[in-house]
């Protein structure tokens, strides 16, 4: 089973390497909390950096009796660059002025922006990314707010790439676990909100920062 | 594609699909108890015309349209009719929803056809339809004639009072101006004013006669001979005067006789000779008084007399007629200067009354038409029943109607998976999302 979901997403960072031209940010967004955007990042974040892709991985988080939080942000060993002031502004300039200094240092930049729908600075980022990814749960999605979300995603102006459709089994597997999905990540928690903790280690393992792009 | 699609939809819905058409085929026995056999009967009419139905009937040039025959068909009227005719409960309104009347655009012929779950009743009604729809329109064709002849007649009487009305006002203009009152009153006048002025010259040259007759007369009573002889009428008639000249006429002979036998110197002579004298005078003085006072005593003066009155009652009588006809003259001139005022309306008038005439002619042969032709169609109706129902049958077969029931039932499964589909707001399919999205699935995780 994990050997599957391997190869499967080696099939979505092929049509993703196919599409981009140069070094590129990647946005992975959905209507719903739960339709596997974490997985799917994750999952092509880990697929481009076994291949040798310097990746940088952004992940958001949104609650929605909050006002939306960057939860973590962790850039190479360094910690740079520093996206405070992305997380204070929410706004698209602040968004193509950090994915502007991302793709000097990165071939990929896999950006986690779910819940577009609820959250500005998420529909920010998924306005200024090169490409989009949309994941949809294939069997559980609602056609209402996947509709929303193709309208606000027409609106935003947002190149979409294609959707990757996420099997329900795989989503329980990645967030009970990284051991079980064979995937190098350690979300910390059960539950799916646990992948907004700050990551100890970065994405980037196989490609130092500025030293690896393509 | 829309084979799959339908494909994948019931697969996807199959429990729905199967569940629904197990319930279904269970069923359906009971579907087939609820769905009885209707039956049907049909009868027909025909209508006798040129033609589609729309046209109307030609016969006897009647006043129903062939085109209000389903209609009739269909009237309260004539269902009522047949519903007693058939001994049928139901009401008016249900007869009517189970009776159709077909009129086809090239076709004489108009089906009546009912509709019932009992045959015989079908058949019954069917065929009572007919019948009264027949009957009906007999009726009303009959019925339209009696409205036609009683309008005819009502204009009938209403030429016929104008007429008298306008004889009447043309009446009144004659006695008003005889002359003016007649057809060729220019010609009548003409010729009256000319007989009345020969008239008046004949009378005038009468009068002018008898006036110079009177005058003539006159001139005569003034003549010697015939003034002594008046004269001497008088005198003879009158006794003073024949006393007085026998008493002269003695003592004259007296004195003739003295004066033989004496001479002048005899005493007596002179004082006879004064008697006589005095005698003469006071007769003469008696004749003038006789023929002054006495003239009756005259027969041809009074002839004369009588003669001359004569004569001027005739020039009176003359006269008069001339200052009749002098007025007659003026009344004749007087009409012909009126002609042009009461000629015209008299004109008008006959003219009104010769159009109201024509009228009154054209009205009265019409009203003989229809009186003709009421009763012709009165004998022979347009509208016929061309084919009574002889069975009822079935209006759909048995195998049609278990083909119907069972495509009933897989419809009713297909529409239930197609209705779970559509109540389901979930995404199941790549093919939902690429639609909603407008972007192709590039994976699959």
């Amino acid at each position: 089973m994990g050997q599957d979901i391997i190869e499967r997403l080696s099939v979505t960072r092929t049509r993703v390497e196919a599409a981009a031209s140069g070094p590129a940010v990647v946005a992975v967004t959905s209507a719903r909390r739960t339709d596997g955007t974490g997985l799917l990042a994750h999952g092509l974040a880990q697929s481009l950096a076994s291949v040798g892709r310097g990746v940088l991985l952004v992940r958001s988080d949104v609650k929605p009796a909050s006002e939306q939080r960057w939860r973590s942000i962790r850039v190479g060993k360094s910690g740079e660059p520093s996206l405070l002031d992305l997380v204070d502004s929410y706004s698209f300039d602040a968004a193509q002025t950090a994915f502007a200094e991302f793709r000097q240092r990165y071939a990929f930049t896999i950006v986690d922006a779910a819940l577009p729908l609820r959250s500005g600075s998420a529909l920010s980022l998924v306005g200024a990314a090169d490409l989009v990814l949309i994941a949809v749960e294939q069997g559980r999605a609602s056609r209402e707010e996947d509709k929303e979300l193709a309208s606000a995603l027409r609106s935003a102006r947002a190149k979409t790439l294609g959707v990757v459709t996420i099997d329900r089994k795989e989503i329980r597997r990645f967030a009970c676990g990284p051991q079980q999905t064979r995937l190098p990540l350690r979300p910390g928690r059960a539950d799916i909100d646990v992948l907004f903790d700050p990551f100890d280690e970065p994405i980037v393992r196989n490609a130092p920062v500025g030293s690896r792009l393509g | 594609m829309k084979v799959f699609g339908f494909g994948r939809v019931i697969w996807q819905r199959r429990f729905v699909f199967g569940g629904v058409l197990l319930i279904a085929l269970a069923c359906s026995p009971l579907f087939a108890k609820i769905a009885r056999p209707t039956y049907e009967a049909t009868s027909e009419l025909a209508y006798v015309g040129s033609g589609s139905a729309s046209n109307a009937i030609s016969l006897n040039n009647a006043i129903l349209p062939a085109s209000d025959l389903p209609d009739l068909a269909m009237s309260s009227e004539v269902i009522d009719r047949a519903r007693k005719l058939s001994n049928i409960d139901e009401s008016v309104d249900d007869l009517r929803l189970a009776m159709s009347v077909k009129e086809s655009p090239h076709s004489n012929v108009v089906p009546i056809v009912v509709r019932s779950k009992d045959p015989s009743e079908a058949l019954v009604l069917a065929n009572a339809l007919a019948d009264s729809t027949v009957d009906q329109y007999k009726s009303l064709a009959e019925r339209q004639y009696d409205n036609l002849i009683g309008s005819i007649r009502d204009q009938l009487e209403g030429v016929q009072s104008q007429i008298s009305g306008v004889d009447m006002l043309l009446q009144r203009s004659v006695q008003a101006h005889s002359a003016v009152g007649a057809a060729d009153a220019l010609d009548a006048i003409s010729k009256h004013l000319d007989d009345l002025e020969l008239q008046r010259a004949a009378a005038y040259a009468t009068y002018v006669a008898d006036s110079a007759a009177m005058s003539a007369q006159g001139g005569a009573s003034e003549g010697s001979g015939l003034a002594k002889a008046i004269r001497e009428q008088i005198l003879t008639a009158d006794p003073l005067y024949q006393s007085l000249a026998t008493t002269q006429s003695k003592d004259a002979a007296a004195l003739a006789t003295v004066k033989a036998g004496y001479t002048d110197a005899f005493p007596g002579l002179a004082g006879l000779e004064e008697k006589v004298r005095i005698e003469k005078t006071a007769t003469d003085q008696a004749a003038v008084t006789a023929v002054a006072e006495h003239p009756g005593n005259s027969a041809t003066y009074a002839q004369l007399v009588m003669s001359q009155h004569a004569a001027a009652a005739l020039a009176s009588g003359d006269k008069a007629r001339v200052s009749a006809l002098d007025q007659d003259i003026a009344t004749a001139h007087a009409a012909l200067d009126d002609l042009p005022r009461y000629g015209v309306t008299a004109d008008i008038l006959r003219a009104r009354r010769d159009s109201a005439t024509a009228a009154y002619q054209q009205l009265e042969i019409r009203y003989q038409q229809t009186l003709a032709d009421r009763a012709q169609a009165g004998a022979l109706s347009a509208a016929f029943v061309l084919d009574h129902a002889n069975a009822a049958y079935p209006r759909i077969p048995q195998l049609v109607l278990a083909t119907l029931i069972a495509l009933f039932v897989l419809a009713l499964a297909i529409g239930s998976a197609y209705l779970a589909e559509a109540l389901d707001p979930r995404i199941r399919t790549a093919v939902d999302v690429e639609d909603l999205y407008g972007a192709p699935r590039i994976g699959t995780v």
